[in-house]
């Protein structure tokens, strides 16, 4: 039985500020920065960075971890009230892989589960962002057990693939009540027929699981589709966003800008993107594109570009950090997320605080949270391309759909999307 | 003793299609029309055929006691004498009992009063001489699309000739006046205006098959009951509708011909109750007082005003070039481009732009052909940039006609 109002929350996170490979890290950061004033809540994540500290909830990052300190000292003092602890990262973080990169790993591994000695544990490299995946995955869920058997909580609360075998694990040694909360499906981010190891991880925990958070509707009834899991137990709760504040003026180039911003994989189009880009050049040959981002598309991405005549007007810039991706959204005109399945996709939020128009793939989260967003399916080249030219060519249409879709953003915030996963605590912890 | 007026209006617009801005300086066509067809098809199916004959049949029935009133638009007649003949037939029968009225409107159902008064003019000169021709009477009635009305409107009918004008009662004008009488405009010599009754009309247009409504099922005697709850202090009950109410927005599952067979015996059994055509009414009945309407008014939205079609700056910038190219178009006298304009300013390109109820799923969409009011938007300028540039080549070619019939 849950404490009256306030749930004592175990969260296990994967991503978090500064590692940023999506809309991950930045969701759960933006979740538990509400989260944290309606609930007592821990978080657990691979890394903690000190500059990413939360007022009001723990922080713990298992490189940081003394558990021989730990396990020996009164655990009260470490999870109870107002306390926070935030240690210094002295280990090298490994550039946080491209997720194709990861899959590789994954599919060359042979075991679902993986033992490890406590011998071996206290060996553990805590680098779990680096080298083999499923390790990593299954090394975290020893090392959380482990502190979730000291400790008194009403709900276990995972974000993602990642998590969810020690969310099980959890639950199954403890019987705590269990919420999976997905941001993004195997099936979103190789295809729908993919049936590696993450899938099998997220089939087994969904189904075992007392509810699934999914990120949008979309996401719901992929869930539904390619997993079979009871939609009755699934929660859709659309991620919210920071405001922020635009003070200085866009700067503007001589020419238009039409942007991508993203990993460079299969799931997010950037293929579609460079035969979108084509079809505009033919009626605004001066305008330019910009893909943003890396990852194992994008070599070929630069073939096809140059393969296709494109070459001059396109430009790939690489991974951005936070400071070039206000630079690009700054001078960017139109915003495109062609993604083949977008669970959310924040990204296209982010743009749309920019006061750029976005034109977004129908199979995408976001789309229904953008009711003005210019929507068009994510193999449709012509139709994209036409919303595109039509947003170049119309300064009206530009205008109304800032202009709407400024009131879309009023109703998007993480208050409302944390108060809905607080009823949803509610409501499993009194079953 | 008060008279039942019932007017119902029959329009289909030349839709468009998604012109693409490939197409622009390409092809030189926008209509939809398998679209067009199709939709006509359909429509005649299910209510202009079925209703027609029903109506035939009732004032048959009722031997000249049930009077009817229709406005068909211009763009409607047209679609009628190109794909159904059969159609417009069935309206010519109904025309030659003598118990139909046909109203006078906008050919292009258009909203020319707003930006150019003589394009008003020619287009209701041009819909007056259709009647005539196909119906055999000359309307003394005008209505304006979507009943656009304001004390202007009422000011320039009258000046072409009409004795009577029908607008919608709105409330926040009536002011607590009943729309049960004839009423004059404040700057009018003689033309009289007939306030729908919004609460009645509405019940069979929008209300009929919908089981929240407290008042589910609405029967005909139960709603010829009101009516005659409203004899003893009204003049007149003005039901406008739509005629697509009956078959098409009331599926005709929904009972709404069943009711409609049964209203004029259930009216007509009220001893104080009777129905007349507009022209009818008017020698009847006097002027109750003044309705003052100083801004536009309509029939559409919750609004009633002109937010349906220029609310948003996307409706006010494609309608605004729209009539900045009928100043081009009206000097090159091109007949077919002229046509090709004239069919562009029907309103209901302009409702498919409205923004305004995008998130609550809207009778807007219900009657766009597009996804969205961008795409209505979008397609629309497309082909407004390659008249643009059709009206343009065809200016330079006069030109050089000018200039080489003077050589010679």
């Amino acid at each position: 039985m849950m404490r009256q109002n306030t749930p004592k929350v175990l969260m296990l996170g994967w991503e978090f500020p500064p590692i940023l490979n999506g809309g991950l890290g930045i969701a759960c950061y933006g979740l538990c920065n509400q989260l944290k004033n309606m609930t007592d809540l821990t978080m657990v994540i691979p890394k903690v960075d000190a500059q990413y500290a939360l007022r009001n909830m723990n922080l713990i990052g298992l490189n940081s971890f003394d558990f021989v300190k730990y396990f020996s000292e009164n655990a009260e003092a470490f999870f109870g009230g107002d306390y926070h602890r935030i240690h210094q990262v002295e280990t090298n973080i490994l550039p946080y892989q491209d997720i194709s990169t990861t899959l590789r790993d994954i599919n060359q591994s042979t075991s679902y589960t993986t033992h490890t000695t406590d011998e071996e544990r206290r060996n553990i490299n805590f680098d779990l962002y680096g080298g083999d995946m499923v390790n990593n995955v299954f090394n975290y869920a020893h090392l959380v057990n482990q502190i979730a058997t000291k400790n008194e909580f009403d709900v276990v609360h995972a974000h993602d693939w990642m998590t969810f075998p020690a969310a099980l694990k959890i639950k199954q040694t403890l019987g705590k009540p269990l919420v999976l909360h997905v941001h993004s499906l195997e099936t979103d981010r190789c295809g729908t027929n993919s049936k590696g190891i993450p899938y099998q991880i997220e089939k087994d925990a969904m189904t075992r699981a007392d509810a699934v958070v999914a990120v949008s509707n979309w996401t719901k009834r992929s869930i539904v589709r390619h997993y079979g899991i009871d939609p009755d137990k699934i929660h859709t709760i659309h991620n919210g966003i920071e405001q922020i504040s635009l003070t200085e003026q866009k700067e503007k180039k001589p020419y238009k800008v039409v942007s991508f911003l993203g990993r460079i994989t299969y799931q997010k189009g950037p293929e579609i993107f460079l035969e979108i880009a084509k079809r505009v050049l033919r009626a605004v040959p001066d305008v330019h594109f910009v893909m943003a981002g890396a990852g194992d598309r994008l070599i070929s991405s630069i073939e096809k570009a140059a393969d296709i005549n494109i070459s001059n007007r396109i430009h790939f810039t690489g991974f951005l950090n936070k400071e070039k991706v206000h630079e690009l959204l700054s001078m960017t005109d139109v915003y495109v997320m062609p993604s083949v399945s977008e669970p959310f996709g924040l990204s296209a939020l982010e743009a749309a605080q920019y006061q750029i128009p976005c034109v977004i793939s129908k199979q995408s989260g976001v789309s229904e949270v953008l009711q003005h967003a210019l929507k068009a399916d994510f193999w449709d080249v012509n139709k994209t391309s036409e919303y595109i030219i039509a947003l170049l060519s119309y300064e009206e249409l530009k205008k109304a759909i800032v202009d709407n879709t400024e009131k879309d953003l009023y109703k998007v915030s993480w208050t409302d999307s944390a108060q809905k996963v607080k009823e949803l605590y509610k409501k499993i912890t009194y079953n | 003793m008060a008279s039942v007026c019932f007017y119902f209006q029959v329009h289909q617009p030349f839709r468009i299609k998604p012109y693409s801005f490939f197409e622009i300086g390409e092809i030189n066509n926008y209509e939809f029309e398998q679209q067009n067809i199709d939709i006509l098809n359909g429509v005649s199916e299910r209510c202009y055929l079925p209703t027609n004959e029903l109506l035939l049949h009732l004032i048959e029935k009722s031997k000249g006691g049930f009077k009817i009133a229709f406005s068909i638009s211009g763009t409607a007649l047209e679609q009628f004498e190109k794909y159904r003949p059969d159609v417009l037939e069935s309206f010519q029968k109904l025309a030659a009992t003598g118990c139909v009225e046909f109203l006078a409107e906008t050919y292009y159902h258009s909203l020319s009063f707003n930006f150019s008064i003589n394009q008003f003019k020619h287009e209701v000169s041009k819909h007056r001489l259709k009647i005539e021709r196909l119906f055999k009477q000359v309307p003394r009635v005008f209505r304006n699309t979507e009943l656009i009305y304001n004390n202007d409107v009422a000011k320039v009918v009258e000046d072409m000739g009409f004795s009577g004008i029908l607008c919608e009662g709105v409330d926040w004008f009536l002011n607590g006046a009943s729309p049960n009488f004839l009423y004059s405009p404040p700057n009018a010599e003689h033309i009289k205006c007939f306030l729908k009754n919004h609460k009645l009309s509405d019940d069979i247009a929008f209300r009929f098959s919908n089981e929240a409504w407290n008042q589910f099922p609405l029967t005909a005697p139960k709603f010829s009951n009101w009516l005659g709850d409203l004899q003893n202090h009204s003049d007149i009950i003005n039901l406008f509708m739509d005629y697509e109410t009956f078959g098409e927005h009331q599926h005709a599952e929904s009972g709404i011909f069943n009711f409609l067979s049964c209203l004029p015996e259930e009216i007509l059994k009220h001893e104080w109750l009777d129905t007349k055509t507009p022209s009818e009414i008017l020698t009847h009945f006097e002027s109750k007082g003044i309705y003052d309407v100083e801004s536009f008014t309509s029939w559409a939205d919750l609004e009633r005003d002109l937010s349906a079609w220029m609310g948003n700056n996307l409706q006010r910038d494609a309608l605004n070039r729209l009539y900045e190219l009928g100043k081009s178009i009206s000097l090159i006298k091109n007949k077919a481009l002229y046509d090709t304009w004239c069919k562009l300013q029907t309103s209901d390109h302009f409702y498919y732009m409205c923004t305004k109820s995008l998130a609550d799923g809207d009778v807007h969409q219900y009657f766009s052909s597009f996804d969205s009011p961008y795409d209505a938007y979008i397609y629309y300028m497309n082909l407004l940039k390659d008249l643009e540039l059709t009206i343009n080549y065809e200016k330079e070619i006069q030109k050089v006609e000018k200039s080489t019939s003077k050589i010679v």
